[in-house]
């Protein structure tokens, strides 16, 4: 998994459509940007967090690579089972360091293609700088990942 | 390569009734969004306990179920709908493939985590998103997405990443297409039923609502008692951000403001005109009223929200100096909610009254 420097920032602003009556009383709608997008840098900031707050649990050995996805992207455990196609014992089994030595790489696998990952984000953590850029590529399967590595054009 | 001739892609409020909508345009009917939602039935409250949300707070549905309103505009207008699951991918694929080539737009029901041209703020596991294939060329596809201004493209991996999830009640791999319009419809009658159909799934029958306390009215007053318990449930930064999105999810995810009510209002405005009716005209001021109300409820939960703090750590010397002010704050903001289901109950029991006299 790459973890930028800096938090990721919303680049284009992302309107909705609204209704809403207008001067007469008609209702209309219109494409506005959320009367809380002035605050989305929040967002991004708190998943950073997020992002520490796990790590540094993982690295504790206090959780497993698959909770830290789960919980990450918000998934219950039964979604997650069901998803996965296992029990949610068994789910809940992965989520602990010792049990996720047990995981065979097929089901890690159905693992890395809920949360869109590859297998090797499972045991790698990747601190990128603003000045460089990383560009990872899948293949067969999500069990292989090249990763090309170049200056950031924008920060040189 | 094989693109759509003629398609328009049109953003809409919400995913379904903007998938239909374009769906039944692009067939050579013109129809609003508004109205694919009052005829389908759309809106709803539904507190579900015991489904966890991603906030990690118990689901909250302002809608029917995903392809409900499919379902119930194509029972009441007559337009024919071709839709099918499919019980693996490839053979979906196969069959969105037949009908690209046969110039067929076709809407998928997808996790739309996997959307990667929109921003990453919406990559939420929600296996109930809408939208519609408009052309493939090699691995990528062309998608309509009522959520995106532009047109956007999806690799294969991610489609079928996203078309078959494996997650509880998602529909993987079903699709649907116009298959034929009637000469005529009976927009009118139409209307009329899904007003009806729409007050008898707001207000339950006195025995099944204390069965059902979590649908429709009764649903709205059970979620107002439990916000004034959310500081003894939950701590945080879940708390936090459980507040903060229980009022993204009124606003900000298709809903169109103020939890599906303002756009309501616009189909009781069209229905109004349609029928003649001065009674409808005065039932769509009241629910764009209320619409407006909830969007104010909603801006309070925000501004409460964001006084907690941004971490656990910082959260208990917090809540011992602010618990009365954020009990307070829930407690009226609960207040509103109570006030706002003894709304909806008059409101859809005097719509029920009216649509029974037009029909």
């Amino acid at each position: 998994m790459i973890i930028t420097e800096t938090p990721e920032q919303q680049k284009h602003p992302h309107r909705f459509l609204m209704w809403d009556a207008d001067k007469d009383g008609k209702c209309v709608s219109s494409l506005t940007e959320s009367e809380f997008a002035s605050d989305i840098h929040l967002y991004y900031e708190q998943r950073a967090m997020e992002v520490r707050c796990l790590l540094a649990r993982l690295t504790d050995n206090e959780i497993s690579p698959v909770y830290f996805f789960m919980d990450y992207q918000q998934i219950a455990v039964k979604d997650l089972a069901s998803r996965v196609r296992v029990s949610a014992s068994t789910v809940k089994k992965h989520l602990t360091p010792d049990g996720f030595k047990k995981v065979s790489i097929e089901i890690l696998q159905r693992y890395a293609r809920v949360f869109d990952i590859v297998l090797a984000d499972f045991f790698n953590f990747t601190f990128v700088p603003d000045d460089i850029h990383v560009r990872n590529t899948r293949h067969n399967n999500r069990l292989l990942q090249k990763t090309t590595i170049t200056a950031n054009e924008n920060n040189t | 390569m094989k693109t759509i001739h003629n398609y328009t892609h049109e953003v809409a409020a919400h995913c379904e009734t903007g998938s239909v909508r374009n769906l039944i345009k692009h067939a050579g009917l013109e129809v609003t969004e508004p109205m694919i939602f009052g005829i389908g039935s759309g809106p709803a409250f539904y507190y579900l306990f015991f489904v966890k949300g991603p906030c990690k707070f118990p689901l909250i549905g302002i809608r029917t179920p995903p392809g409900t309103i499919l379902k119930n505009v194509s029972k009441l207008s007559g337009i024919d709908f071709f839709s099918r699951q499919y019980s693996n991918t490839d053979k979906a694929l196969a069959k969105a493939h037949e009908l690209l080539e046969a110039n067929v737009p076709v809407a998928l029901s997808v996790d739309m985590f996997y959307m990667k041209y929109l921003p990453s703020f919406l990559h939420v596991h929600a296996p109930f998103h809408f939208i519609i294939l408009v052309g493939v060329e090699g691995d990528r596809y062309t998608i309509s997405d009522p959520y995106f201004e532009e047109i956007g493209y999806l690799h294969i991996d991610d489609l079928r990443a996203a078309w078959e999830t494996h997650a509880p009640l998602a529909k993987d791999n079903s699709l649907f297409h116009v298959k034929n319009i009637p000469g005529e419809i009976d927009w009118k009658t139409a209307v009329i039923r899904g007003m009806k159909r729409t007050c008898k799934n707001m207000i339950l029958p006195p025995v099944i609502k204390n069965l059902m306390f979590f649908v429709g009215i009764q649903g709205i007053r059970t979620y107002a008692k439990k916000i004034r318990q959310w500081p003894k449930d939950y701590s945080g930064v879940i708390l936090r951000e459980g507040i903060l999105f229980n009022a993204v999810g009124f606003e900000d995810q298709g809903t169109g403001g103020g939890a599906f009510r303002l756009m309501y209002g616009a189909f009781l405005q069209e229905a109004a005109e349609l029928l003649g009716s001065a009674a409808l005209v005065e039932m769509a001021d009241r629910i764009i009223e209320h619409g407006r109300n909830w969007r104010d409820i909603s801006r309070m939960l925000i501004r409460l929200g964001k006084k907690l703090p941004t971490s656990d750590e910082e959260y208990n010397d917090w809540i011992q100096q602010n618990a009365g002010m954020l009990d307070d704050g829930l407690g009226e903001i609960a207040g509103l909610f109570e006030k706002a289901a003894d709304v909806e109950d008059r409101f859809f029991r005097d719509l029920g009254r009216i649509a029974a006299d037009l029909d």
